[in-house]
């Protein structure tokens, strides 16, 4: 018996960040969604294995760690000892938190729900194949792919997901082992290399590069390693894998290029993210991957075949859970003739490092190569009557501004709070602004935000010294 | 076919004193003789290394719980449950760990099972096939694997620790029982009083919880630990059934629909992956024996 064919407008797969933010877009417009999602519940990896559980626990991690700052007298022998399962409970609490909120907002914009793979049958129709093996079609004029990435793997890594991890199964560790290796220095990787650091384990980062996140401004890098270090981490550049075993009872076996081995408790291959395009049949919607292995899309996120748009991590870097929302909603707009949505030129990054760490605009090296020449102010959180507060006495605030030390260019920030401050920036580069609106506002005091000040009042201590020196 | 637990509940005497027991708390855990003289004679000899005791250990369930037991004591007050042999090793390194089997292996009492020595081994072969699936399905869903492991490994435990107990109340009343009467008793109650042991073990409280549902429908994330397990348990039992050959035909048969692939949002090709590894889950039990 031939199950009828069903139809919607708009069919979402994959319930992530951009799908999520598609199908609501989709539906606020008035129309009939779907969204197809394997998993049992909407959220995709950004809520069962990235974004939201990492975060827990690196406010765990974090918390754990001032905890034994502020009130653990170490000297005497004092110890502040946490187990693995109460951070999985609070994990699991604020995952189910989430999926209740995404859940909610699913429903309240009445968008229909089927858990199942869904593979095209055709440039606009798919077949839902569902746990239990049964399969229904459906069809519709929009169809947005947003089915995420998973771990990649090289061959030479053999993952077993209980001594040889991947950042999927990191997060279902039972106890926190004594000693770890993370292969790769992205952000997954420096995240929970700090995270594991924090939370008192013996973490070494082993990676091709010479220094971490090299996308960043060096001076951020290199602070972030310091503090790794002070954390009992050790940063291991310009090294190549030859080989990775466990020994069969307790220790994984790291063997570099040039004979150096390394052992530890548990090693976390975080070498990264592949599109997550297995089984949706793209070559009978005549689309097919690039060398990369992601999709290729235009501005507004549409592929080569009309009323097909793609979203995520699925079309490559930045692969942000913030701007894959942006994605969603722009795919939709577009595809539904909606007025399109401003385009920002200052999205931002986030680093859930311990200490976290922060980037908009142009750094100092972008910006050297780009107009000739910059000024750059600094703000160490050692001056800040907060910094001393929270104990954070390595942090620093970097505004960058065009020559003449006024516009401001960019900002990239590394301490407490990195992740929410860069928005004052990002909001003064979006609006125009000169350095001299963090000099002529006032800040509450004692914040962090201060650094803004101390940094523009750096640029402009410079700024005069030219004028004086012309 | 799969299994389930009887829903009529089994009212006689000696069902009744067995309740009585795991209500109490006075199950013992046996310890098999030989894996407990083989770890004593290492230990004594000072000859093995870590690999061998973790190896043998793991040849015996029970003689693994109790070092699991003794590891998660105030004692040694580990600041979270030991959950495995190898977290034991890592954790209190290999002498210590040597040591408490042990003394585990000289303070117990012998496991006896006179007139049931198939039955026994049986209980055995199952306990390790279990582990074995458990392992391969915590692997697919990214769970915890250890873990999953050693919930395989004991999800049974409380059938050989009630027959003891059984034959034990048998023998003082100067009674006898076969084992076609034995083995719907022992099945009715044996999640429960597992779950009574590992909880009385001081084991991470989802290790208990996974034992004691496994073969209940719990709906819900939570109980993915013991969704593990009761589908490992059904994966056992049906590599039980037949041969080796046929396996992956009689799976897909029999346990397309079990409900717990749908807890565990497996799909039926990463069912058929997982059913893939049934070579190496057969290997690994048949060295265990």
């Amino acid at each position: 018996m031939s199950v009828k064919e069903l139809r919607f407008d708009v069919v979402v797969i994959g319930g992530g960040p951009g799908g999520q933010k598609a199908a609501v877009q989709a539906s606020k417009a008035g129309k009939r969604v779907l969204l197809v999602d394997r998993e049992s519940a909407v959220g995709g990896e950004c809520v069962h294995r990235g974004t939201i559980p990492s975060k827990t626990l690196r406010q765990c991690g974090l918390n754990y760690m001032h905890w034994t700052r502020d009130f653990v007298n170490q000297a005497a022998g004092e110890q502040c000892q946490l187990a693995m399962a109460t951070l999985m409970r609070r994990q699991s609490a604020v995952t189910c938190a989430h999926e209740r909120y995404m859940s909610r907002q699913m429903e309240r914009n009445a968008i229909v729900i089927w858990r199942g793979h869904a593979s095209f049958t055709g440039p606009h129709s798919l077949e839902v194949k569902a746990v239990d093996g049964t399969r229904r079609p459906v069809n519709a004029d929009v169809i947005v792919l947003a089915t995420g990435s998973r771990p990649r793997t090289p061959p030479n890594v053999p993952v077993d997901h209980e001594n040889i991890l991947d950042s999927d199964s990191i997060l279902s560790l039972g106890y926190l082992p004594k000693s770890m290796l993370v292969l790769g220095a992205g952000v997954i990787a420096c995240e929970f290399a700090s995270v594991f650091a924090a939370l008192g384990v013996k973490v070494t980062i082993i990676d091709k590069g010479d220094r971490p996140l090299a996308f960043l401004d060096s001076e951020l890098t290199t602070r972030f390693v310091a503090e790794f270090e002070k954390l009992g981490g050790a940063f291991l550049g310009r090294r190549n894998i030859a080989k990775v075993e466990f020994d069969g009872v307790s220790q994984v076996e790291l063997a570099l290029e040039g004979g150096e081995v390394l052992r530890a408790d548990k090693l976390l291959c975080a070498l990264g993210r592949v599109a997550q395009v297995s089984g949706l049949a793209l070559e009978k919607a005549g689309l097919a991957v690039n060398p990369r292995g992601t999709i290729d899309v235009d501005e507004n996120c549409a592929t080569s075949v009309p009323g097909i748009y793609a979203v995520g991590d699925v079309i490559g870097p930045p692969a942000l859970a913030a701007t894959s929302m942006e994605q969603g909603r722009r795919a939709v707009r577009h595809a539904l003739r909606l007025p399109p949505m401003g385009v920002s030129s200052t999205t931002p990054v986030g680093i859930y490092t311990i200490p976290e760490m922060s980037s908009v605009g142009m750094t100092e090296a972008e910006a050297v190569a780009r107009t000739g020449g910059v000024l750059v102010g600094r703000a160490k959180f050692a001056e800040l009557a907060r910094g001393h507060i929270n104990g954070d006495e390595g942090g620093i605030l970097k505004l960058v501004c065009d020559s003449a030390g006024r516009k401001v260019l960019g900002a990239q920030i590394l301490g407490d709070g990195a992740t929410e401050l860069i928005h004052v920036a990002q909001m003064a580069i979006a609006t125009g602004q000169d350095i001299d609106v963090f000099i002529d506002n006032v800040f509450n005091f004692p914040t962090f935000a201060e650094a803004y000040l101390v940094a523009a009042l750096d640029v402009l201590e410079q700024r005069q010294a030219l004028a004086r020196a012309a | 076919m799969t299994r389930s637990a009887p829903t009529t509940a089994i009212d006689n005497d000696l069902a009744r004193e067995l309740r009585q027991k795991i209500a109490q708390g006075e199950l013992e855990l046996p310890v098999l003789s030989q894996t407990a003289s083989q770890v004593a004679s290492m230990c004594m000899q000072g000859s093995s290394d870590a690999r061998t005791l973790a190896n043998t250990l793991n040849h015996d369930p029970a003689l693994a719980g109790h070092v699991l037991r003794v590891a998660n004591s105030a004692k040694y007050a580990p600041v979270e449950p030991i959950v495995s042999l190898q977290q034991a090793v890592s954790r209190m390194g290999m002498t210590t760990v040597g040591q408490i089997a042990f003394a585990v292996a000289v303070g117990s009492r012998v496991f006896h099972a006179p007139g049931h020595e198939d039955w026994v081994r049986a209980m055995w072969r199952h306990a390790a096939l279990t582990a074995a699936w458990a392992r391969e399905i915590a692997r697919a869903k990214r769970a915890n694997v250890e873990g999953a492991f050693v919930c395989g490994l004991l999800h049974d435990v409380g059938e050989p620790v009630l027959l003891q107990a059984a034959l034990d109340l048998l023998a003082k009343a100067k009674s006898s029982a076969t084992r076609d009467e034995l083995e719907p008793l022992l099945h009715q109650l044996h999640a429960e009083a597992g779950a009574k042991l590992a909880r009385a073990w001081k084991m991470a409280p989802w290790i208990a919880d996974a034992i004691e549902q496994h073969h209940s429908a719990v709906a819900g994330t939570c109980c993915q630990d013991a969704a593990i397990v009761r589908l490992a348990d059904e994966l056992a039992l049906c590599m039980e059934r037949g041969a080796l050959e046929a396996f992956a035909e009689r799976a897909k048969a029999e346990l397309a629909a079990h409900p717990a692939l749908e807890q565990l949002n497996l799909y039926d090709d990463e069912f058929a992956a997982l059913v893939g590894r049934a070579g190496a889950v057969n290997d690994f039990a048949g060295a265990m024996e």
